[in-house]
């Protein structure tokens, strides 16, 4: 008897375990309530019945909830933790803001529906993956704006997107590698290929091409965000096949990029991506590919509250700033202030649209 | 370095971690006691070794410390399994899921969400090859020569085969799997170590996945001996190898093919080789002496 009750004990404490845990990994969910001071101000003046609340300096942010799912950690040093900080702006323009990290595909939607049930106003799906699964749950919940980031997806009157555009990013950190490389020869390597990755490679390999100087661009996928050795043994690869600029986008699988540079013989450079990646293996880093998308998710939130936030694609490049180039820090040697100028200058051309891009994207 | 000669040392390099899994959950597993837990109990050895590696500075006491932790993780994994003979899998299950929280919360609150990775010493390279991968092909040999030739290793053996017949012996079936479940713990403990500080010299979340259960897998395929399993690990890694291989040679084969060669070539390896892969023969049954669960 004293066994069967230690047993079903066990059997609850287990449960409890579990389901804990699944909390912590799950969704790491921090619910804000907006920041007091800021918004007191402003709440003052719309209770006064002033229209002074619909000019953008004085706007009531703290009515407006908005919450985020990633794919994966948000402390990946990349892709997730920008769009975290992202959320880190939003929340200080006083919104209130959740988030739920490293969602299971099988999850997608149920997550959605958990943030919409709650309220929440404006919902962001981290990622092309998340298309399908909120347009499935959009018509439920037409009061909820879904916006999807990296994707052109965009479904009347609930769904927006935010699309990054990949194939830029690609672009530059495939110029700067073919003007980098001595042996003629860099690699970039993708994570799991979705469209939105697929246009990062595409526009590395154009970048190499637009350059003209012979360089071959070789790539590869390794088929997830998580595993960052499966990156290291891939740039080792590119490496023993003479490569000696090698650029990802991988997420945090992508930081395996800069083990293998950081034992590979001398010569050899690593390109960063989203984030500048320069502390990740200083003077082997020759520069990262900037994704700014907090920026942006930022403006869709200004968007929103002034009414303008609608249900299409909303595209941020090299010419809205959301693209560009980090600081090549001890590496500013590398490439020649001519061939510095000479990326500038190509930035600049397709900011002004002289330079058409293809893309795994529409 | 020539071709073959870098394609074994990927080879070896990236399957040692789960050839140390692999032999941790052979041991567990032929005491009797079924260990789905094994990706947990990586998670927590990758975890607790960057942070003993950063704490005391030396890579192996911070392998050291993974495998004390991964021990007492272990032990609570047999108080639920030996003692309150809870359901293997679901404990298992229940592992893996804590570790992945565990750890994400652990490495946020002792390291931060920084900018940048928290690196730390890293095993060095002995020729070719990250030293623990030798310390794993000994490992092997001692292995077979402990289940095979040594009378504890027999006690191992026979408690999950034919416990009763262990206790009409007057030994301790319970304490047998005990001290299998947490010896075997601390060696799956040092292969989610070098995956943290032999093949990278960091921790990332989820850092293991699903080596845990490719593990688990050779120990199925190597028809539950140390020889086979390290045999089936390689295998494994062979085909990881391959497909980083295949990419850089730019052959214009869709990558989805290249990604598929490590299943496809564990389908095959099954095929030929698994048929007869049955496991102790009271795997997964809690021992009582009443014959009673």
């Amino acid at each position: 008897m004293k066994k069967d009750v230690l047993k079903r004990l066990l059997t609850l404490a287990t449960a409890g375990v579990m389901m804990l845990s699944m909390a912590a990994c799950g969704s790491t969910a921090g619910t804000a309530s907006s920041g007091a001071s800021s918004s007191g101000t402003s709440s003052s003046a719309a209770s006064a019945g002033s229209s002074a609340a619909t000019s953008s300096a004085a706007k009531d942010y703290s009515s407006i909830k908005v919450a985020l799912l990633l794919p994966g950690s948000a402390n990946d040093k990349g892709w997730n933790q920008e769009a975290y900080e992202g959320l880190e702006e939003i929340k200080a323009l006083g919104c209130q803001t959740a988030y739920s990290e490293s969602v299971a595909p099988s999850d997608y939607e149920a997550v959605f529906r958990g943030y919409a049930d709650q309220g929440y106003n404006i919902v962001f799906g981290h990622g092309v993956e998340f298309g399908d699964a909120a347009t499935a749950v959009a018509p439920d919940y037409p009061d909820t704006m879904f916006c999807i980031t990296s994707s052109d997806l965009s479904v009347a009157p609930n769904v927006c997107s935010l699309q990054n555009l990949n194939n830029e990013q690609g672009f530059i950190a495939g110029v700067v590698a073919a003007l980098a490389s001595k042996s003629g020869k860099v690699g970039a390597i993708g994570g799991m290929e979705i469209t939105s990755i697929q246009s990062y490679i595409l526009g590395f390999q154009q970048g190499v091409k637009y350059v003209d100087n012979g360089t071959t661009a070789l790539t590869a996928y390794t088929g997830d965000f998580d595993d960052a050795t499966k990156v290291k043994e891939q740039a080792n690869a590119f490496i023993e096949q003479g490569a000696d600029v090698i650029a990802q986008d991988a997420d945090q699988a992508g930081l395996g990029l800069f083990e293998a540079v950081k034992d590979a013989p001398a010569g050899v450079y690593a390109i960063g991506s989203v984030k500048d990646q320069y502390e990740e293996c200083p003077g082997r880093v020759l520069t990262s590919a900037l994704n700014a998308i907090s920026d942006a998710m930022a403006v869709a939130v200004k968007q929103y509250a002034e009414g303008n936030l609608t249900a299409q694609c909303y595209r941020y490049g090299i010419k809205e700033g959301v693209i560009g180039l980090a600081d090549y820090h001890d590496c500013a040697s590398v490439l020649t202030d001519e061939q510095k100028a000479f990326v500038t200058d190509t930035m600049n051309k397709i900011a002004a649209g002289e330079i058409t891009i293809q893309s795994a994207q529409s | 370095m020539s071709v073959i000669e870098s394609f074994l040392s990927v080879v070896f390099n990236s399957s040692t971690s789960i050839l140390f899994a692999a032999l941790g959950i052979l041991l567990m597993h032929l005491s009797g006691v079924v260990n789905i837990g094994a990706e947990g109990m990586m998670l927590i050895g990758a975890f607790s070794g960057v942070v003993g590696s950063h704490l005391t500075s030396n890579v192996w006491l911070g392998g050291l410390f993974a495998m004390a932790v991964t021990g007492v993780v272990g032990l609570v994994y047999g108080y639920c399994t030996i003692t309150y003979k809870a359901n293997q899998v679901v404990v298992g299950i229940a592992f893996n899921i804590l570790a992945q929280g565990l750890t994400t919360t652990l490495y946020r609150i002792v390291f931060g969400m920084n900018s940048s990775t928290m690196k730390v010493d890293a095993f060095s390279k002995l020729g070719a090859f990250s030293t623990p991968v030798y310390v794993g092909l000994g490992f092997v040999i001692v292995m077979t020569v402990f289940l095979n030739k040594t009378k504890p290793g027999l006690k191992v053996r026979g408690a999950g085969e034919y416990p009763q017949a262990i206790d009409s012996m007057g030994i301790s079936v319970n304490f047998t799997r005990y001290a299998s479940v947490v010896a075997g713990s601390m060696i799956i403990g040092f292969g989610g170590a070098y995956l943290s500080l032999g093949q990278l010299s960091f921790f990332t979340e989820n850092m293991t996945d699903g080596r845990g259960y490719i593990a688990l897998a050779a120990v199925i395929f190597g028809r539950y001996t140390a020889l086979g399993t390290w045999l089936a690990v390689l295998v494994f890694g062979a085909g990881e190898a391959l497909t980083y291989r295949l990419q850089a040679l730019n052959s214009g084969v869709p990558s989805q093919m290249i990604l598929m060669i490590p299943y496809v070539l564990s389908i095959v390896v099954v095929a030929f080789f698994g048929q007869k892969g049955s496991g102790p023969e009271a795997l997964g049954i809690p021992f009582s002496k009443d014959g009673r669960q």
